[in-house]
């Protein structure tokens, strides 16, 4: 098993799920970060050219008619598209992880914690009803959909979770803290399994409008496929993406017992608010430094154990330079042989989903023993002072990897994931 | 390390007024409460007047009770690194009509996507900000300095409830020193998202708007700054149905498993009990789900406690109800005997004074449940 010894108890990761602009399963997003794919290109869900950006990361060729089996016919127009990607990755993560389990089993020790989005409301459903005033109660329980307790309802019943159901937003970091929260939940001994993860689609003409305003969204329209460039020097805002990515986190015994596979072992979890500014880090990186370390000294290991970081990696000018300086501050090269990438250069910002889809790829990392490569960084940035992941997949040995995410509103997370041996 | 959590503080604003004692007055029926805050000028009661510019009108709400709660705490006197300081908020869905910016632009583009665009490009640069549902938790962090372990919980009604319970967890661990943890709601200002708790089969004229934040604190660090404690955190649960969206068990075997939980967790009987505080929504097949539970859990006690709830006079306060609930039942315990305006039936009840527990129960549309037992400190 993995090195990482001396809890109670133990969390383990037994399902991954993932609908991704690379893919719509795990697997498939592995596959395409390991190709170092860019699937980004001009929007096609509404017409965005009266925006300065007009490009995203889309989830390309998902049907969203059509219902999973197991997901109940009423319970489907309880979700919007980005719970229509968290249900489906919800259901691939339990299958793997084998759960529910046909033996018994407590349900009321199962919990589900996951981060959605903002809800994504719908334009036209505004123009039709909000601007003239025109509801009816068919109306407004149509729009229940953007109510983001919706989708956990849905996953807890797929995954039969009748202990704490739990739905969390802290923008961009708030897969990563649902994650968390998950984490603790199984450490602490109030649950045994938890289903847990992100969901979102904010491609959406009032978050471009939103986004655009803030100079946050690069507008390098032109080159759609190469836009999201972390750390690299003439980067000029982050691509928006979408998808969900899901996991089933469970207690070793317990897993071990029902003779699930663990996949990669959860080791520590770190969370700190910034109390800075809504939308900007601390010049000296300060609340995602002490994020990390709290992750590190939970987890209870030296830095210079973790081989790969996957980097927030936002590609806005300052986020990538501040987190860069943050990480080079928590693993300092003298002693750390660390790589880092942001892989949102591949999927996009996929902003609730994404602390989950990075945790993800670093429990693929370790299982593969791979770095994922740095895609799209002409000329690494001077600024930043971390070792970036080869830009070609690269064979190394790594025994734990760090997900890092940081969010609008100043909510910093760091999950530290352990190899699993054998 | 399991250290005692207690509650020394709370900021708490509603259609009856802002602090403890306009709530106390609503319950004994001194007065008759509204449901809504929309005429609330919240920019009183702010700190810092500047973030009322990239905020919602719920935004601030919650924000003006987390700077009452700044008061009440006397938070000068809170020697307490602000890594140690978590802050855990329930708030309630965003909605694009949250913000009128997005609303004037789509009006005068008519229809047009691409003129929609255009016209939004005029905005100011903090018109997204508006509506982001962490805001409360920000602004509320920037106020108190509070730079620990957080978090924003979007779960419906028991949110507020469940902001609670995870700061009194890391308190009880010694992960923070100090929590701060409550939760707000502003439906009146939002047609869009008021229609759908309606829709969801709440009473228009019960859905209100309001906020109530508490400061919890280990015994020993409000035994150092001379702070008073209203009552102990001494258990706490959550459970769900897992029935789908706008679905529960009717057995009630959720909340049931989520209240004996909580009172196994306080290591407190049935008899222990002297209050218990319920959801009262006003949806017929949830209030009758939640009696059944809570006669069958004190079914044998020879004194019943009894059985109230604030939501008739106060209204449903969603994401800030339960924490209310919690904010003002040592007051509420105190009385002696149930206020009318608090009673589930009819009957006169009386409240015991000897006995040192009080039940708060959280319910919601889809079958989630919270619940936390308080131990007396009064």
């Amino acid at each position: 098993m993995t090195q990482h010894e001396g809890k109670k108890r133990r969390v383990v990761v037994t399902g991954i799920g993932a609908v991704t602009p690379l893919g719509h399963t795990m697997d498939a997003t592995w596959a395409g970060m390991i190709e170092g794919a860019s699937t980004a290109g001009a929007v096609q869900r509404f017409d965005a050219s009266g925006f300065p950006t007009t490009i995203a990361y889309e989830v390309k060729g998902f049907d969203e008619t059509r219902r999973p089996s197991g997901v109940a016919e009423g319970d489907w127009p309880f979700l919007n598209t980005a719970g229509r990607f968290g249900v489906t990755a919800a259901i691939e993560a339990l299958a793997q992880a084998q759960f529910p389990c046909t033996r018994g089993g407590d349900p009321f020790r199962v919990a589900a914690c996951i981060g959605n989005g903002m809800g994504s409301p719908d334009f036209a459903w505004y123009e039709k009803h909000y601007l003239p005033e025109s509801y009816s109660a068919e109306v407004h329980r149509a729009h229940a959909q953007y109510f983001p307790e919706m989708l956990t309802a849905v996953i807890a019943k797929l995954a039969g979770a009748r202990g704490g159901v739990t739905t969390v937003h802290t923008a961009c970091a708030s897969s990563g803290q649902a994650l968390g929260e998950a984490y603790e939940l199984i450490r602490y001994g109030d649950a045994d399994v938890c289903i847990t993860g992100g969901a979102d689609s904010m491609v959406n003409p009032y978050y471009f409008a939103g986004f655009s305003l803030l100079g946050a969204l690069s507008k390098r329209n032109g080159d759609p496929t190469t836009a999201s460039r972390p750390f690299d020097k003439d980067r000029d805002g982050f691509v928006l993406g979408e998808g969900a990515c899901m996991l089933v986190f469970e207690e070793l015994e317990h897993a071990l017992a029902r003779g699930a596979k663990p996949l990669a072992e959860v080791c520590g979890y770190g969370v700190t608010e910034s109390a800075y500014r809504i939308t900007d880090l601390h010049p000296e990186g300060t609340g995602p430094i002490e994020a990390m370390q709290m992750a590190l000294d939970d987890a209870a290991i030296d830095a210079s154990k973790v081989g790969y970081v996957n980097a927030h990696g936002t590609s806005t000018l300052l986020n990538d330079r501040i987190e860069a300086l943050a990480v080079s501050k928590v693993f300092p090269k003298a002693r750390c042989r660390t790589f880092v990438s942001s892989t949102k250069s591949m999927t996009g910002h996929m902003i609730s989903a994404a602390g989950a889809i990075e945790f993800a790829t670093c429990i693929k990392a370790l299982a593969h023993q791979v770095l994922p490569p740095t895609v799209n960084v002409g000329t690494k940035d001077p600024e930043v002072l971390a070792e970036l992941t080869p830009p070609v997949p690269t064979d190394y040995p790594l025994e734990y990897a760090l997900s890092n995410s940081v969010g609008f509103g100043g909510s910093n997370t760091a999950l530290v994931a352990g190899r699993i041996h054998g | 390390m399991n250290r005692e959590v207690l509650i020394t503080a709370r900021g708490v604003v509603s259609a009856a007024g802002t602090g403890a004692q306009a709530q106390l007055d609503a319950l004994t029926g001194k007065f008759t409460v509204g449901r809504s805050l929309a005429e609330f000028r919240a920019a009183a009661h702010l700190s810092d007047k500047r973030m009322m510019k990239a905020i919602s009108h719920a935004d601030s709400i919650g924000l003006a009770a987390v700077e009452l709660l700044k008061k009440d705490a006397a938070w000068e006197t809170m020697a307490v690194a602000p890594e140690r300081i978590g802050m855990y908020v329930g708030a309630p869905p965003a909605g694009a009509s949250d913000n009128a910016y997005y609303m004037d632009a789509q009006r005068a583009a008519a229809g047009s996507l691409k003129a929609f665009g255009a016209t939004c490009m005029n905005a100011k640069p903090t018109t997204l900000l508006i509506g982001l549902p962490n805001n409360v938790l920000c602004y509320g962090a920037m106020v108190l300095d509070a730079r620990g372990p957080n978090n924003n919980y979007t779960s419906s009604a028991p949110s507020g409830l469940i902001a609670v319970m995870n700061a009194a967890r890391r308190v009880q661990r010694g992960q923070i020193d100090v929590g701060v943890a409550g939760g707000f709601c502003a439906y009146h200002a939002d047609p869009v998202n008021k229609g759908v708790l309606v829709a969801g089969g709440l009473a228009d004229a019960a859905v209100a708007d309001g906020a109530a934040f508490l400061t919890l604190e280990t015994r020993a660090g409000a035994t150092a700054r001379g702070a008073k404690a209203h009552a102990a955190v001494a258990g706490m649960a959550q459970a769900s149905d897992a029935q789908g969206p706008w679905a529960f068990d009717p057995t009630g075997a959720g909340l049931e498993s989520a209240v004996r939980r909580a009172m196994e967790q306080a290591g407190m009987a049935g008899s222990d009990f002297g209050l218990l505080l319920t959801s009262g929504t006003g949806v017929q097949c949830a209030d009758e789900s939640e009696l059944s539970v809570l006669s069958r859990v004190f079914a044998k006690e020879r004194d019943a406690p009894a059985l109230g709830t604030c939501s008739r006079a106060l209204g449903h306060l969603m994401e800030a109800g339960g924490v209310m609930e919690l904010a003002l039942a040592a007051q509420i315990a105190a009385w002696g005997e149930l206020p009318p305006a608090m009673r589930v039936r009819d009957d006169r009840v009386a409240i015991r004074a000897g006995k040192q527990g009080v039940l708060v129960v959280r319910t919601s549309l889809s079958g989630d449940y919270a619940c936390v037992a308080l131990r007396r400190e009064w």
